[in-house]
């Protein structure tokens, strides 16, 4: 059997695995486990000889993985973890929130603007949509229900304003897009910031025009808030500014590579909050515990993820689409929709790492072959993950948010409010697409 | 039995926190010893990138315990719930099988190592093997906690019941998620 042929057969028993309910991290190993195995002990024109195949498999499974995880540009992901829990341990995050809250009140929709606001300030120490959407949920949401918010507005708010904590840096998901695709992490943070902010400026739009449109879903709070208030939450939010200064100035300006940036960020932000007084011994062990069970849940599936790499590489699938894609001359537009397609469809039902991870093997050589930029390409591919994440049936961050408001609100309300943002995803996402100078205006500086 | 394990997942997620720490720890001291006396802790980039070892394989069992572990669950949750558990006991068998695998793998080259005194290259010549142990003792504990998970569902199966995860309330088990 050709090892095409297994990279053709393995793809559908990875989605059959997936569809029921076996562990992503267990679907991709083992289907590239066996795939390597095949791909060894079948070679084209031979009988079936597992004999060639034990010693090859083992040894790759022996040393790809333990090599994968012990690389020094990877140990980024856990730091940015710890310091996004630290941030959140220390109640950085509320103080964001608060003074977003006291400036925009006022404005139609004032308090999910400023919690989507809160998400991007937020995003911009943690990598984590999810994260994101969790921390800003258990602060904003119940103020907006308070208030007398529709519950539609106040919870689809904050989930779409979560999506920000993966595209602004730093991201989780840039760096393992970095590491999969051979990319500059730094690169790709820097280009992540237009679009991201463009995202939060079309969120606070539908915000404004959705309340214009029906004003009672956003009743304006009854409350004076004087201009000393205002300014003071204004001032407690210097920590995070400097955090993001520390951070992102520090790889802008080319004094740390992003793991040295994730480490004096987390440094940093531990510091900042046993200086102020807002972190103690058991809020920083919360912290480390969050940080470690997250990161090793991320890397459970970067482990399978890596060897199915491997596995593809192994099959020729890549250079055999490739090829096909030149040989029958399809138009880059009609590729770059069938990939948006199907990242839209797999962000339905996969998690963004799980589809990170299985369709980058295929998806690099294709964009690469048609000269396209794959620092670009990494912001389209995170944009389109992080609509996944609110696109049912499995939208993590509407998930994250009907756990946190249990019974007040149904899962149909949240992503019922969710989809009054799907129009501004799309043209966000044509923005991204069809303007790459967006993406890649700031990188050419760094 | 059942109390010791939980202690050891415990223990082992605890040391996993420590490493993390720790690695903070290195990075900071090297970039400002970089900076302000042009001297970075030597190895640093070895030190760091082992024990990322600790940090991702030592909370797994735990993950595991606590139901953690991201698999698709819409098509799942509409089946009848002894289909349900028969699925859950595959994909423990699979996940065990993948894992231990991987771990038996690295486990052997443990004694070699060991014997023959191998290090990285670089200033503090770091041994090889003791990450290579904790990987082994890592993925060991997974296969534990999976065998539980096997023998759980497979119950499940004949009973009919769910299968509950024992640790869903700890704390530590809300944030798990990514992206």
């Amino acid at each position: 059997m050709d090892p095409l042929s297994v990279g053709l057969i393995a793809l559908p028993v990875t989605l059959l695995l997936l569809a029921l309910r076996i562990p992503i991290a267990a679907a991709l190993g083992v289907v590239a486990s066996v795939g390597i195995f095949i791909i060894f002990a079948w070679r084209p024109g031979q009988e079936f000889q597992p004999d060639w195949a034990w010693q090859p498999t083992f040894s790759l499974l022996a040393n790809s993985p333990y090599a994968f995880i012990t690389s020094y540009t990877l140990s980024t992901v856990p730091l940015f973890i710890f310091m996004g829990h630290l941030a959140y341990e220390a109640g950085f995050t509320t103080d964001i929130y608060r003074a977003a809250r006291l400036w925009l009140a006022r404005l139609p929709g004032g308090v999910a603007m400023a919690s989507v606001v809160g998400c991007g300030g937020f995003s911009a120490i943690t990598g984590s949509s999810v994260a994101c959407a969790a921390a800003m949920g258990r602060i904003a949401i119940p103020e907006m229900l308070r208030f007398g918010y529709s519950k539609a507005l106040a919870s689809g708010s904050v989930a779409i304003g979560g999506t920000l904590g993966s595209l602004i840096p730093p991201s989780v998901l840039f760096i393992l897009y970095g590491i999969f695709a051979e990319q500059s992490i730094a690169k790709l943070f820097i280009a992540a910031i237009i679009p991201g902010l463009i995202s939060l400026f079309a969120y606070l739009v539908v915000i404004y025009l959705w309340v214009r449109v029906r004003p009672d879903a956003a009743p304006v709070p009854e409350e004076e808030i004087s201009r000393k208030e205002r300014w003071d939450a204004l001032s407690r939010c210097w920590a995070i500014i400097a955090l993001f200064v520390v951070v992102i100035g520090g790889i802008y300006a080319g004094f740390f590579t992003p793991t040295e940036a994730a480490g004096m960020g987390a440094a940093a932000t531990l510091v900042l909050g046993f200086v102020l007084a807002r972190l103690s011994i058991g809020k920083l062990i919360a912290a480390l515990r969050e940080s470690v069970y997250q990161t090793a849940m991320i890397f459970a599936i970067a482990i399978g993820g890596k060897l199915f790499v491997n596995f593809i590489a192994l099959t020729g699938m890549a250079a055999a689409i490739t090829g096909w894609i030149e040989a029958s001359d399809t138009s880059i537009f009609v590729v770059l929709g069938l990939i948006v397609v199907m990242y839209i469809f797999l962000g339905m039902f996969l998690d963004p790492i799980g589809i990170i991870l299985l369709t980058l093997p295929l998806t690099i050589p294709i964009v690469e072959s048609f000269g396209l930029s794959l620092i670009w390409f990494g912001v389209v591919v995170v944009k389109l993950l992080e609509i996944g994440l609110v696109t049912p049936p499995i939208g993590l961050n509407v998930f994250v948010i009907k756990s946190i408001v249990g019974d007040k609100v149904r899962l149909e309300s949240i992503f019922a409010g969710v989809a009054w943002f799907f129009s501004a995803e799309a043209i966000v996402l044509g923005l991204i697409l069809f303007v790459p100078a967006l993406s890649l205006w700031l990188p050419q500086f760094v | 039995m059942t109390f010791l394990f939980e202690i050891l997942e415990r223990a082992a997620l605890w040391v996993a926190g420590a490493a993390l720490l720790v690695m903070g720890g290195i990075v900071t001291v090297s970039v400002v010893g970089r900076v302000a006396f042009n001297a970075p802790v030597p190895d640093d980039l070895i030190m760091v990138g082992l024990l990322m070892v600790a940090v991702i394989l030592l909370p797994l069992a735990f993950i595991e315990r606590t139901d953690g572990h991201i698999a698709v669950t819409v098509i799942a949750d509409l089946l009848p719930v002894r289909v349900q558990a028969v699925l859950r006991a595959i994909g423990a068998l699979l996940f065990a099988a993948f894992f231990g695998t991987m771990g038996t793998m690295v486990a052997l080259k443990v004694p070699d190592e060991f014997t023959e005194a191998l290090y990285y290259d670089g200033q503090l010549e770091v041994p090889t093997w003791p990450m290579k142990a904790v990987f082994a003792f890592g993925v060991a504990l997974l296969v534990i906690r999976l065998a539980v998970r096997f023998v759980g569902a497979c119950r499940s199966v004949v009973t009919g019941e769910p299968i509950t995860a024992p640790g869903k309330s700890d704390p530590g088990a809300a944030s798990g998620h990514q992206g």
